[in-house]
């Protein structure tokens, strides 16, 4: 019908800025949210990013599948806004004025909190995985990597020959900790001094998944962002190199 | 000429990515901080005298338009989250990535403060 059925057949064709024009006016809802209901208390971001999450799960669960509103047929384009292509392209960028100096003097300390970040995120997993009564060493281990990111969770599983159901709470659980890391890093981020670009950097090791690390900052504090971004990004590929590797052998020893 | 600000941006993206690519072959996973190395060299390239007296101001702003728009790139890619995953995972999924994520956060102040006296003391 007149005019949808051409209103459709052009958004399908230009879904990236038909994408624009969404995202522009969920940014655009989230300042009025921000300024009348929560008077300016919180920020525009971070409203945006709730009302995100809200259409993506309903979106999710209308369609059934797993890219919330990108999988909707006439929201396609803002898969390819927020997809991996453009978000790597623009993390890079806003890394522009950052300061060497500042890098310089997080940088032996970032290392070391990439390291606790995957082995502690491992061994939470694991500690739950045991807690529920998992036996098979594989499945426990792939649990562990889960608690990683949902990337280093189904690499490992298949590489140790895990089940499909240990691969599948990984994805999971993976996907719980950037969800969660989009809201309590800018909830907590006052509370643990997370306001100087070494704290950042630090950060961005522990927590690792480079989606939850980017999005919390960026609530709590834009300038933050390329620090704690730039130590979060080297986190997966850790991750991926120990999960499978020293931490299955180690943990298969001591079960 | 805003375009060689992208473009510039793209070259040390690339030869970030190319470096994360290439030590993930080698190791045998996939990318180890391709991203974080070209963060690297745009920082090293940026902070240079040559960047500060000879790049057109035009060419930098290629660049910032990039990092303004990362936020509603970032927006859409929450729009893309799967969030029913999160909570079909039940609740060992919620524990072992809400523990993980809770817990280490925790850490933050701890090891950014040693952070701040191992740098004092040099």
């Amino acid at each position: 019908m007149w005019p949808f059925n051409i209103l459709q057949e052009l958004i399908t064709k230009n879904g990236l800025i038909w994408a624009l024009l969404v995202v522009g006016l969920i940014y655009y809802v989230s300042m009025y949210v921000n300024k009348y209901i929560f008077r300016e208390k919180s920020n525009t971001f971070t409203i945006a990013m709730i009302i995100a999450m809200i259409i993506s799960g309903i979106a999710g669960l209308y369609t059934g599948k797993a890219k919330g509103l990108a999988d909707v047929k006439i929201f396609a384009g803002v898969g390819l806004l927020g997809g991996s292509m453009l978000r790597d392209y623009a993390i890079v960028a806003t890394a522009y004025g950052a300061k060497i100096e500042e890098i310089r003097r997080g940088g032996v300390m970032a290392m070391v909190s990439l390291i606790i970040g995957v082995v502690g995120a491992y061994i939470i997993g694991v500690i739950v995985a045991l807690i529920f009564g998992f036996t098979d060493v594989k499945d426990i281990t792939t649990i562990g990597a889960g608690a990683c990111t949902f990337i280093v969770g189904p690499v490992t599983g298949e590489s140790i020959g895990a089940s499909s159901q240990a691969i599948a709470l990984s994805v999971a659980a993976g996907v719980v900790k950037a969800v969660l890391a989009m809201i309590l890093i800018p909830l907590m981020g006052n509370a643990l001094k997370i306001n100087n670009p070494q704290a950042a950097m630090v950060m961005g090791g522990l927590i690792g998944t480079t989606s939850g690390t980017v999005a919390g900052l960026t609530a709590l504090n834009p300038a933050l962002v390329p620090y704690g971004a730039m130590t979060a990004t080297f986190y997966t590929g850790l991750g991926c190199l120990l999960c499978p590797s020293v931490l299955f052998l180690i943990t298969r020893a001591i079960l | 000429m805003e375009i060689y600000g992208l473009a510039i941006l793209t070259g040390v993206f690339l030869v970030g990515e190319l470096i994360g690519y290439s030590l993930g072959k080698l190791l045998n996973v996939g990318d180890v901080g391709g991203v974080g190395f070209a963060m690297l060299f745009l920082i090293l390239l940026t902070n240079t005298k040559f960047w500060e007296e000879k790049v057109a101001e035009k060419t930098k702003l290629g660049i910032k338009f990039v990092g303004a728009i990362y936020v509603p790139i970032i927006v859409a890619m929450v729009l893309q989250s799967n969030i029913i995953g999160a909570f079909k995972g039940g609740l060992i999924a919620f524990l072992a990535g809400g523990l993980a994520v809770f817990g280490l956060l925790l850490l933050t102040p701890f090891l950014a403060k040693y952070a701040k006296i191992k740098n004092d003391g040099r």
